[in-house]
């Protein structure tokens, strides 16, 4: 190794946020999240069809909405990264592939768990569950592509591809209870849900347990966009001592 | 290169502690909706009774809903404890590669 190539050390990598807004971000996150569990199991009226089993719904609800909002934001900052060619944004779709296939995973989980104890099977060709199970493929298949497939740029781009049909898939899975005659029952939140499907309280818990999981969210891409930097950073360090 | 080992370590602590509240509360929760299944609408004691019949009481359900709990918070917690393992290990990994660049550049200066 020569000295002009060992002069410069790679520049610290951007970590994203500091430390203290990681920090308040947790707190603010662990505090209402403490709020929802109150909201849930104290506040909350049990219902009268399904019983304790309904409350379900406050986990399994925000976990799949976070699961398909992922990918819209794997599919922004894959098409932010072709535009601009910043690494960041591939970190960031990266980031957030990883996490939405963590929680397309506990949606399914927890849907066949819910499914078990009300329609009496873990699993059925519903279309809102079988897209559902296509976005994981596409979670796995992206993260697998990214894992094996090309270094670089040229892998950031096939990923971007993924993506894409990712993000053409969340909007079929959100609106399939609508589109076909589904198993799953109707959407209880966002722009085309019934009005008063549910009781003003158990809206109300559901709503504040979204945004207790959207924080936590928000906090685990932070964290995950800060490690994937240090592997960034690691790579080029090697690539220098080669 | 300055990364904040302290403050992460007290982000450690803080998700830990999170992580017990969490955990408190849902065990309380699930003895508060368990009581408060006894308290159902009356339309709703019928149904009940069927289910009981049925060998699916109220107190199955506190078990799926104790599962689901379980699922989702083992998953969460999970994930975040790897990633943060994982990044003390990409962290130790730098100090050292840094090292050997600075010992080699050292040694090629003195070289010259």
């Amino acid at each position: 190794m020569t000295l002009e190539n060992t002069a410069v050390l790679p520049a610290p990598v951007a970590e994203g946020p500091r430390g203290f807004v990681r920090d308040g971000l947790l707190i603010a996150c662990a505090a209402l999240m403490a709020v929802t569990l109150y909201l849930v199991f104290f506040w909350a009226p049990t219902d009268a069809n399904l019983g304790v089993s309904q409350r379900v719904l406050y986990f399994h609800v925000p976990v799949a909405i976070l699961g398909l909002f992922s990918i819209v934001v794997v599919g922004v900052a894959s098409v932010a990264h072709l535009v601009t060619r910043r690494e960041s944004w591939d970190s960031v779709a990266y980031s957030a592939a990883e996490i939405g296939a963590l929680l397309t995973s506990l949606a399914i989980v927890t849907g066949a768990m819910w499914g078990k104890a009300t329609w009496g099977v873990w699993w059925t060709w519903d279309p809102k569950l079988t897209l559902t199970l296509v976005l994981w493929f596409i979670y796995v298949g992206y993260l697998m592509l990214r894992a094996y497939g090309p270094r670089g740029s040229q892998g950031a781009r096939y990923g971007a591809v993924v993506a894409m049909i990712g993000a053409i898939d969340a909007p079929l899975v959100y609106y399939a209870a609508n589109l076909w005659r589904t198993t799953h029952p109707s959407l209880v939140v966002g722009p085309v849900a019934e009005s008063g499907a549910i009781d003003p309280r158990m809206a109300v818990a559901l709503v504040v347990a979204l945004a207790a999981f959207t924080l936590l969210y928000v906090y685990t891409l932070i964290e995950r966009y800060a490690l994937r930097r240090s592997e960034a950073s690691v790579d080029e360090l090697y690539r220098r001592t080669a | 290169m300055s990364f904040t080992d302290g403050r992460r370590s007290v982000g450690a602590r803080r998700a830990a502690a999170a992580l017990v509240v969490a955990l408190v509360i849902g065990a309380l929760g699930a003895t508060a909706a368990q009581a408060s299944t006894e308290d159902l609408p009356s339309e709703s004691a019928a149904q009940r009774q069927g289910q009981q019949d049925g060998g699916s009481g109220p107190e199955a359900n506190l078990g799926l809903l104790f599962g689901v709990y379980i699922v989702t918070w083992g998953g969460f917690f999970g994930y975040v404890f790897i990633m943060s393992r994982r990044q003390r290990e990409m962290r130790r990994e730098i100090d050292a590669l840094r090292g050997i660049i600075e010992e080699r550049r050292e040694t090629e200066g003195a070289g010259w």
